[in-house]
């Protein structure tokens, strides 16, 4: 017994001496990741850089699309076609002194996404020699990756001015940034949209979503117009144009084409904005899926895309005449309520009265289905049902004070009785979850009618206005607009057009910034921040936080900031 | 194992039946000594003495009894047929005997040269107190333990002050003598016989690289060989309310709220905006219409009553303890229930330990600490943000009981509505903790010790929603476990040669964490029957998991040498390996030294002093990096992906998170520490003083890198912090008469820290090290440095407001212009911040009075903790949102909130913001009566005549009240008027104790 007793402590002994002293300490001490990648072992195969690329994909849809109320409308609040709906100084960019502060975490969210997008292309770029792909796969994906380097870069540029160039993948840590030229940033957009419309693939070849040679054809040629280079603006637009697979929606199609509505109308229906779809006019269109992994949209959660929250207005939130709260059945899909709105982004005065002109009743764009105009009382059981909210006998109470919770507003941000089956709180009333508000469907980027605008300004600018009159006049056509006579075209009345074609749909502020007009027709069309504006708002402060993290070198603050 | 337990108590349980002997064991003082040791010697036959130091025990002419306490001289007395014996211990020299933890082995009190302290644990027995950290809160000096305010919940940890800014800011926990990783919630606090802290460097040192921020060792209880069996049951029962009885506004106080909102066009602006409106009414405003709608009908409704419950905390425990000859053993079952304030903030915990230590043979030992805990938190708590959110008209439910699902008429989802959700959240740990000691039998004082642990930590969670991801039904299951293993060896030589005492203890060891997890989640459900259970039946499934492994490998080398117990020396090594360590840093050395000098040892002082020893020690301890952090991760989730096409496949996408840092490294902190540990005036004055002074070099820090790098921050190793203190800790009895004493015990601590340097780098030219304002780090200032807008007063109407204010807002003071010129007129973050104050203590302070009167006891227990001018600030902020939303919320009438009629308002109006937005700040200081509890013992007749051991009930209150200048719901906390969070708890306890 006792000898058993010696031999159990003496293996108890040895085992432990020998577990411990036994290994190899560095082999043991060895740290491997389980549950993430590391950079070393996930850039090498072909379908590591789709990954890559896909990044870039999400990140561009997440940075033009993402739910914030700010951030991501800035393009659109503050310009000539939109503003802040409630007139608030503090939020939604309803006054510019407030905003536009190099502290506001506004522009170092910008300035972020973008630099984080540039870097990962950069981290492609960078990593695709030593790769397992093939000179063929190589090509294609080098050109992508440039392709998102140089739409960062075109924003950055337009928005701050000259930015620093980064064109290699960081990998220890650096604080000696300095701003580039906004023409040394702006050429190397060009370079990097040169090499993509050169070496990417022709829009019949790629998917639904994918950028192709004419979606950089088309920004290299408004590029090419900002650097005053007008007849390579041409070549290259013309390109997007004349391809033979483009070519502008004029008859109805897709999915609605049956119910009443216009082609104007369809071209926003729900799964009518791809290639597959008939959808010809389409260049690039942001992919969105609902309830699906990388869709982006949901119905359970989140309002991404969520259009139809900032511009639909609040109108279930009208009180009667007298007071009541029962003269809606509340958040409705349709037309007279746009669905499930806030009342966050109105059109300017300007927009919603001014911009159509003679053509108020003709233009398809300001169609009963484009445009929705009247707002009535939608509950039966109110003795103020079918009313309108604004009768000037007998205004809707709180409305009276507060307008904002009314105004008309273009359909295109909703999805009239076609919302998603699962965010329908009833659907028989078509009643609407407190969480919708997302626009369900894809978006555009780009589409044809755009490029025929662009190549109208390239025209108009190379001092050839009668051919900028027949590009406009191809998109007026389509909409039954009375054509424009060429005297009449003038960078102005592009802005117009483009207004008109693409509310919404354009980041407006970068057009504004781009052709020079920003302040000029702020000041002019928009009752909100016409007084506020100031000129040096025409470019976005350099976020304090950056030049306070750049600590080895200087990054100088944007003309009229304070810091500047 | 329970076999073997049994076992051992029937062995025990025979052998004894002759005539009784009783008495009492006092110290020299008079002071009777409960948990004194009385045995035969000789025999398995023994037993403790009662609260009352009161024993009896069957014994037989000729027996000779062994009487023992820890600190005490112990006593043999020979049975000669008396029916009682009064013992009377001599102190060895009071508390000075007391044995303490030291990591890898314990040592007497009057060998460490380094600061261990003890924490008196007695003293806060009666306390409602789930987790034994709440034990020493306030009650050791230089260590902070946080408030808590949830049900179970661990409360935070700082051992003399902070010495990171982006490192691990908790101590090492060692259980038993093992490096423990779990929550300390899970260890019964019934259970513990000892908290030992480490807090000077050549203390901690023996834990290299994971010591800097102090070194705990707990230690569970133990029988006793050859001690009859003890069976105890302590149980109490205590009730809880919130600390402040702040409510949510009422339908009067909230409609003039929201006149105060719309005070533009409820008040006449030819009055200043103090004279209603007549043409204003609510239908005007811009609440929502639900609420205009509800505020018409007359509703109201009181939200908070509804979200809260009764609060109670309620604990059993039973165990066994006792011994034979060569086995000792303690069982014990415990059972915690706990409600908290908010309806389903629930928790309960079931723990079974066995300790178990067997002499098997004359050189061999084995034993076990073994303990299993089932924590279970379920309960699906509504957030009190949307609680409160919710407008005291409008109901959770309709007239026909329906719930509602958006009470105030926009996304806001009734609260109430979540608290209705299936829930499970279960946590189990199973740990086992295992030794074996073979005293090498051809070397004197040679021992081996093999430690293996081996503990299991399983957290499974489930909740079922019916009413989430937008009422379409939600369900999530999550499983998560993580597995530890740990091996000592450790062989230590302890012997004595004349006036030479050496003890040296060599260890090698390992330890391996790994950890995995799983989230299966969905939503859209149609048939909702199922719960939780079917998660298949989602319309939307998602899964996601993760998992990951580090690794320690140590070696550690202590010599402690002792002459005539008057000189001591400690010297320590230890070299640690981190998986987490960069490629280029894999190992570090971490040595220590210390030495003591008893002064009142010495002849030449004859006896002028009593005690006396003075100490000092310098050591260098470390403060690990995470696992993974100097590596460059990639990225692929799902904001990542993207899908090409109507109808198309989900393409993953990924990136580079993290820029890799192979030169990564721990934090090096080097520490000195003086102190003297003394006793004067005949025991009546004890205690003891430590200076220290430390520095940390390495510092591990997300250093702030320009985002055109595409990472916004990098882990790096930089800059230096310096940190000294003084801890001070006094026990005296002013009063002690035979019925009567007062004992008082003070600690207090004070401790400052200064960053000496960052980055190193002088770009302004100043010929001063530039601070590094991005991270809010400066020079030559504390860590806890807040840098911001000062705030002046508020804007009122009729003032000359500054471009991006309003009345109502706060007004910033402009400090300066562009490059410290004058001040130009308008607030920029370049120049108008400035260093406001900081959020350290300036000390802290517990102060515990215990007065003894014959069977009665009282204690009570002063928590203080000052911030001095411009210290221990926190901000305190206010709800905000949107005139429309403000309008439809309710507040907590605690919010003294600006409005014309109101002007000289604390809080500025938070509907709407200005062009920079900040709060005010405050001070936190605050003196709290954090323990209170009266206990009688009841007498031994009487518990002769009941038939127990022993017999003590009490009464105990926590927080009874706190003296503060902080504007809301907890200084500690720093929850102020705007709480979304949960409420500090006062609790009213009353408990029981009694063995047999």
């Amino acid at each position: 017994m006792k000898k058993f007793i010696k031999y159990i402590a003496y293996s108890i002994l040895s085992a432990g001496m020998l577990v411990s002293t036994s290994c190899n300490e560095d082999e043991f001490l060895k740290e491997v990741p389980m549950d993430f990648y590391s950079p070393e072992n996930s850039y090498v195969t072909y379908d590591n850089f789709k990954s890559a690329l896909a990044d870039l994909y999400a990140r561009v849809r997440y940075i033009h699309f993402r739910y914030t109320e700010t951030e991501t409308y800035v393009h659109m609040l503050g310009t000539d076609v939109a503003k802040n709906a409630r007139h608030e100084d503090n939020r939604r960019l309803g006054n510019y002194g407030n905003y536009f502060v190099p502290e506001n975490g506004l522009f170092s969210y910008h300035w972020e996404q973008w630099y984080k997008i540039i870097a990962n292309a950069n981290t492609v770029l960078s990593r695709m020699e030593s790769s397992e792909m093939t000179p063929t796969q190589k090509a294609v994906v080098e050109a992508e990756a440039k392709f998102f380097r140089g739409f960062a870069y075109r924003f950055l540029g337009y928005l701050y001015g000259g930015v620093p160039l980064v064109l290699e993948e960081v990998t220890s840590p650096r604080a000696d940034f300095v701003r580039a030229s906004q023409d040394e940033v702006f050429d190397q957009v060009i370079a990097d949209f040169k090499d993509a419309a050169d070496a990417l693939p022709g829009i019949t070849e790629v998917k639904d979503g994918q950028v192709s040679n004419l979606v950089a054809s088309y920004y290299l040629a408004e590029m090419y117009i900002t650097k005053g280079q007008y007849g390579d603006a041409i070549t290259e637009v013309s390109k997007v144009i004349n391809d033979p697979s483009t070519s502008l929606m004029t008859e109805r199609f897709g999915t609605r084409k049956n119910e009443p509505g216009d082609v104007y109308w369809d071209l926003f229906r729900r799964d009518n904005q791809n290639r597959s779809a008939g959808n010809t006019e389409a260049l690039w269109v942001a992919q969105m899926e609902i309830d699906v992994p990388g869709g982006f949209l949901s119905t359970t959660g989140g309002y991404d895309n969520g259009l139809e929250r900032m511009c639909a207005p609040a109108i279930w939130s009208c009180t009667t005449p007298d007071g009541k709260g029962d003269g809606f059945i509340r958040m409705r899909t349709g037309y007279n309520q746009g669905g499930r709105g806030v009342s966050f982004m109105a059109n300017t005065d300007w927009f919603i009265n001014d911009i159509w002109g003679d053509d108020f009743d003709n233009d398809m764009r300001n169609s009963q289905y484009n445009f929705q105009r009247t707002g009535v009382y939608d509950n039966p059981d109110s003795p103020w049902y079918g009313k309108p909210v604004n009768d000037p006998e007998n205004p809707s109470a709180n409305w009276k004070n507060q307008k904002w919770r009314w105004y008309p507003f273009p359909i295109k941000v909703t999805t009239p009785y076609n919302h998603p089956e699962t965010i329908y709180a009833d659907p028989e009333l078509g009643t609407l979850k407190s969480n919708a508000g997302s626009t369900f469907r894809d978006m555009y980027y780009l589409r044809l009618a755009e490029a025929y605008l662009l190549r109208a300004e390239a025209y108009h600018l190379n001092g050839d206005n009668g051919k900028a009159a027949d590009d406009i006049n191809i998109v007026r056509n389509r909409v039954n607009s009375t054509p424009v006579e060429s005297p009449e075209v003038d960078i102005d009345y592009i802005l117009d057009e483009r207004a008109r074609e693409l509310v919404y749909e354009e980041q407006r502020r970068l057009t504004l910034v781009r052709t020079g007009k920003l302040i000029e027709r702020v000041r002019k069309y928009n009752e909100l921040n016409g007084d506020d504006i100031e000129d040096h708002h025409k470019l976005f402060p350099i976020p304090y936080s950056v030049i306070e993290a750049n600590k080895d070198a200087e990054i100088t603050q944007n003309p009229g900031y304070s810091g500047s | 194992m329970l076999f073997l337990v049994l076992a051992v108590i029937t062995l025990s349980l025979q052998g004894y039946a002759q005539t009784s002997l009783s008495g009492t064991i006092t110290g020299a003082n008079g002071e009777p000594i409960p948990g004194a040791t009385v045995i035969v010697e000789g025999t398995t036959n023994g037993t403790v003495t009662n609260f009352d130091g009161k024993f009896s025990l069957d014994v037989k002419e000729g027996d000779v009894l062994l009487f023992s306490f820890v600190g005490m001289k112990s006593q043999k007395i020979a049975y000669t047929g008396q029916t009682n014996v009064d013992v009377e211990l001599e102190a060895d020299m009071i508390g000075l005997e007391e044995v303490v933890a030291v990591g890898y082995g314990t040592m007497k009190k009057s060998d460490l040269t380094g600061s261990a302290v003890k924490a008196d644990l007695e003293s806060f027995r009666e306390a409602p107190n789930t987790s034994i950290m709440q034990s020493l809160q306030g009650s050791v000096p230089g260590v902070q333990i946080g408030q808590v305010n949830r049900a179970g919940q661990d409360p935070s940890i700082n051992v003399r002050g902070e010495t990171t800014i982006n490192g691990s800011k908790s101590p090492l926990v060692v259980l038993d003598g093992v490096i423990y990783r779990g929550r300390i919630t899970d260890i019964n606090p019934a259970d513990i016989e000892s908290v030992d802290i480490l807090k000077d460097a050549s203390s901690k040192a023996v834990y290299g690289a994971q010591a800097a921020n102090g070194v705990i060792l707990i230690t569970t209880k133990g029988g006793k060989k050859s001690m009859k069996p003890t069976i105890s049951y302590s149980g109490y029962y205590s009730v809880s309310e919130p600390t402040k009885n702040y409510r949510l506004l009422n339908r009067d106080e909230w409609l003039d709220a929201i006149k105060t909102i719309e005070y533009k066009d409820a008040y006449t602006e030819a009055s200043g905006y103090t004279q209603p409106n007549p043409d204003w009414d609510y239908s005007m405003s811009q609440a929502l219409p639900a609420v205009i709608e509800a505020i018409e009908s007359g509703k109201e409704y009181d939200w908070w009553d509804s979200a809260t419950q009764n609060a109670y905390t309620q604990n059993h425990v039973l165990n066994i303890s006792g011994g034979g000859e060569k086995t000792s053993y303690f069982v014990s079952g415990g059972f915690t229930q706990q409600q908290a304030l908010i309806i389903n903030d629930d928790y309960s915990r079931a723990n079974l330990r066995v300790n178990l230590d067997m002499d098997i043979t004359s050189w061999l030992t084995i034993g076990t600490n073994t303990f299993l805990s089932f924590a279970d938190y379920s309960g699906s708590v509504p957030s009190i943000g949307n609680i409160r959110r919710m407008a005291p008209v409008v109901t959770p439910q309709d007239g026909e009981g329906n719930w509602v699902i958006n009470p105030i008429g926009d996304n806001t989802v009734n609260p109430l509505l979540n608290a209705q959700a299936l829930d499970s959240d279960k946590r189990h740990q199973i740990n086992l903790n295992n030794y074996a000691k073979i005293n090498i039998p051809w070397v004197k004082g040679l021992t081996y010790r093999l430690n293996y642990n081996y503990t299991l930590n399983a957290r499974n969670q489930a909740n079922f929603n019916e009413f989430g991801a937008g009422i379409t039904g939600y369900a999530r299951k999550e499983t998560a476990n993580s597995y530890t293993t740990l091996l000592d060896n450790i062989i230590n030589y302890s012997r004595s040669f004349g006036d030479h005492d050496i003890n040296a203890t060599l260890v090698y060891g390992f330890n391996e964490t790994e950890w995995e997890g799983t989230v299966a989640d969905g939503d859209g459900y149609t048939n909702i029957a199922l719960g939780f259970n079917s998660l298949e039946q989602a319309t939307n499934q998602y899964i996601s998991s993760g998992a990951w492994k580090e690794k320690n490998l140590y070696q550690m080398g202590r010599i402690a040498y002792d002459y005539k117990n008057r000189y001591l020396m400690t010297a320590t090594l230890r070299r640690d390996g981190f998986s987490g360590f960069a490629s280029n840093n894999k190992f570090g050395l971490f040595p220590s030294v210390g030495a003591g000098w008893v002064v009142s040892e010495e002849e030449f002082l004859g006896e002028t002093l009593e005690y006396l020893k003075l100490r000092a020690s310098y050591g260098v301890t470390g403060n690990q990096t995470s696992r993974y952090s100097s590596l460059a991760k990639v990225v692929s989730g799902d904001s990542q992906k993207y899908v090409f096409g109507d109808g198309g496949v989900t393409v993953n996408g990924q990136s580079v998170s993290s820029m890799a840092n192979n030169d990564l490294t721990w934090e090096t902190t080097y520490e000195t520490n003086f102190g003297a540990d003394f006793t004067f005036f005949n025991s009546k004055l004890r205690g003891s003083v430590d200076y220290y002074n430390s520095t940390t070099k390495d510092l591990l820090w997300n250093v702030v890198i320009p985002n055109m790098t595409g990472f916004s921050s990098v882990r790096t190793n930089l800059g230096e912090l310096k940190n000294q203190g003084i801890e001070i800790n006094l026990n005296t009895t002013p009063v002690k008469t035979s019925d009567f004493s007062w004992n008082l015990n003070v600690n207090f601590a004070h401790n400052k820290n200064k960053v000496v340097s960052l980055l190193g780098e002088d770009n302004d030219g100043d010929g001063m090290e530039d601070d590094l304002v991005a991270s809010g780090l400066f020079i030559g200032e504390t860590l806890g440095s807040i840098y911001g807008y000062e705030v002046e007063g508020i804007w009122q109407i009729g003032d000359e407001i500054m471009d991006g204010y309003f009345p109502g807002a706060y007004k910033l003071k402009d400090q300066a212009g562009p490059d410290g010129s004058e001040p130009d007129g308008t607030i920029t973050a370049a120049d108008d911040r400035v260093i406001l104050g900081h959020d350290n203590p300036l000390f802290t302070m517990g102060v515990m009075n215990k007065l003894d009167y014959k069977n009665f006891s009282l204690k009570f227990f002063f928590n203080i903790i000052e911030g001095g001018k411009n210290g221990y600030m926190g901000y305190n902020s206010r709800p905000t949102g949107t005139p429309g939303t403000m309008a439809s919320q309710n507040w907590f009438n605690s919010y003294d909130l600006w409005s014309p009629l109101n002007p000289d308002a604390t809080y500025a109006i938070g509907w709407e913001s200005p062009a920079i937005n900040t709060n005010i700040l405050q001070s936190r200081s605050f003196i709290r009566l954090q323990d209170i509890s009266l206990s009688y013992t009841l007498t031994e007749e009487l518990i002769d005549k009941i038939g127990l051991g022993s017999a003590k009930v009490y009464v105990s209150g926590k927080n009874m009240f706190t003296i503060t200048n902080w504007d809301g719901w907890d200084p500690e906390t720093g929850q102020g008027i705007n709480s979304d969070a949960y409420p500090v708890m006062r609790s009213y306890t009353i408990g029981l104790d009694i063995s047999f």
